[in-house]
């Protein structure tokens, strides 16, 4: 039998929907778009319009990676904890972004660094595999810093833009290694078993 | 009980090294499907399935057949039994391993 690495068996196991990179790659495509929307039209109308177009555009080939995914490596169903986790990380996240978008903001954006922290704790569960998941981290640290000092009717909101494309630009570069990584480790059990089968059928 | 006798008394059926793997991936998930235990064993279809029938016999795994719209897909889980036999197997081997650490090798002169 092939050599059987556990602690890649336990990470691609417990971290399968993340690793699915190119659901986030394409994640990463529709924050550069909208930070492209908002840098040239500075409207928050055509920004919610755009990103409305957007979620209509990615639905069909969402469903396609879904079943390329399940049909090329297989189903796993996340535990009950992990998936309360993501919602409450999410969940929080999104009431604070209310609550400080009516607020002076003289700190870094928590509810970017509460996101930022995700891709850390991936980084670090997933050492030394998965080290560029720090990308996201820092362009998420770059965002929550980059809001400091500015309001809402701030011109100079147009930072948003060049560090939204550094979120997008991180996501990208993140799903589509994640996604490499997740076949790698697939199709190298596969050469290790044709190698086994190989030696195997040499000593009969 | 010293190294070699807590050697003897690792649980074999979950030693083996395709069940333990079987047994590792399934413990960081709620459940998995064939074709992700193939792909990530490594192993062919008739050594799987064989592994999973003796865990199943042993009650350290549910078998779930069902169809997720036309498609066939079985799933394997982890019972509370099969949890509790992995984390015995670690602690036991986390005594080996102790006590393996602790052997001098012996002097030949």
């Amino acid at each position: 039998m092939a050599d059987i690495d556990l602690a890649r068996v336990r990470l691609v196991s417990r971290h399968f929907h993340d690793l699915q990179g190119l659901r986030i790659a394409l994640l990463g495509a529709v924050f550069g778009i909208l930070a492209q929307v908002w840098l040239l039209t500075r409207s928050e109308t055509w920004t919610v319009f755009a990103g409305l177009c957007v979620f209509l555009a990615i639905i069909y080939p969402t469903v396609m990676l879904n079943r390329y995914y399940a049909t090329r490596v297989g189903r796993v169903v996340p535990e009950g904890r992990e998936q309360l986790w993501r919602g409450c990380i999410g969940s929080v996240a999104i009431v604070l972004f209310r609550v400080e978008s009516h607020a002076a903001p003289a700190y870094p954006s928590f509810p970017w660094l509460l996101l930022g922290a995700y891709p850390l704790w991936l980084a670090i569960d997933g050492w030394p595999y998965r080290w560029y998941q720090l990308l996201t981290f820092l362009a998420a640290v770059f965002v929550a810093f980059g809001h400091v000092g500015l309001t809402r009717s701030s011109p100079e909101l147009a930072w948003m833009a060049p560090r939204m494309w550094a979120v997008s630009l991180a996501l990208i570069a993140t799903g589509l290694f994640d996604h490499f990584l997740l076949l790698r480790i697939i199709e190298s059990k596969h050469d290790a078993v044709s190698e086994a089968a190989a030696e195997h059928a040499d000593t009969v | 009980m010293n190294t070699f006798e807590y050697l003897q008394s690792l649980n074999r059926l979950v030693h083996e090294p395709a069940r333990l793997a079987i047994l590792v991936a399934l413990s960081a998930c709620d459940k998995a499907d064939f074709l992700f235990l193939l792909n990530i064993t490594g192993l062919t279809k008739g050594n799987l399935s064989s592994h999973l029938s003796k865990l199943e016999q042993a009650g350290l795994v549910e078998i779930e057949k069902k169809f997720e719209g036309k498609t066939p897909v079985t799933y394997a889980k982890l019972t509370l039994e099969g949890k509790d036999a992995l984390k015995d197997y670690w602690t036991q081997f986390d005594k080996v391993r102790a006590g393996i650490r602790q052997l001098k090798p012996l002097r030949t002169t």
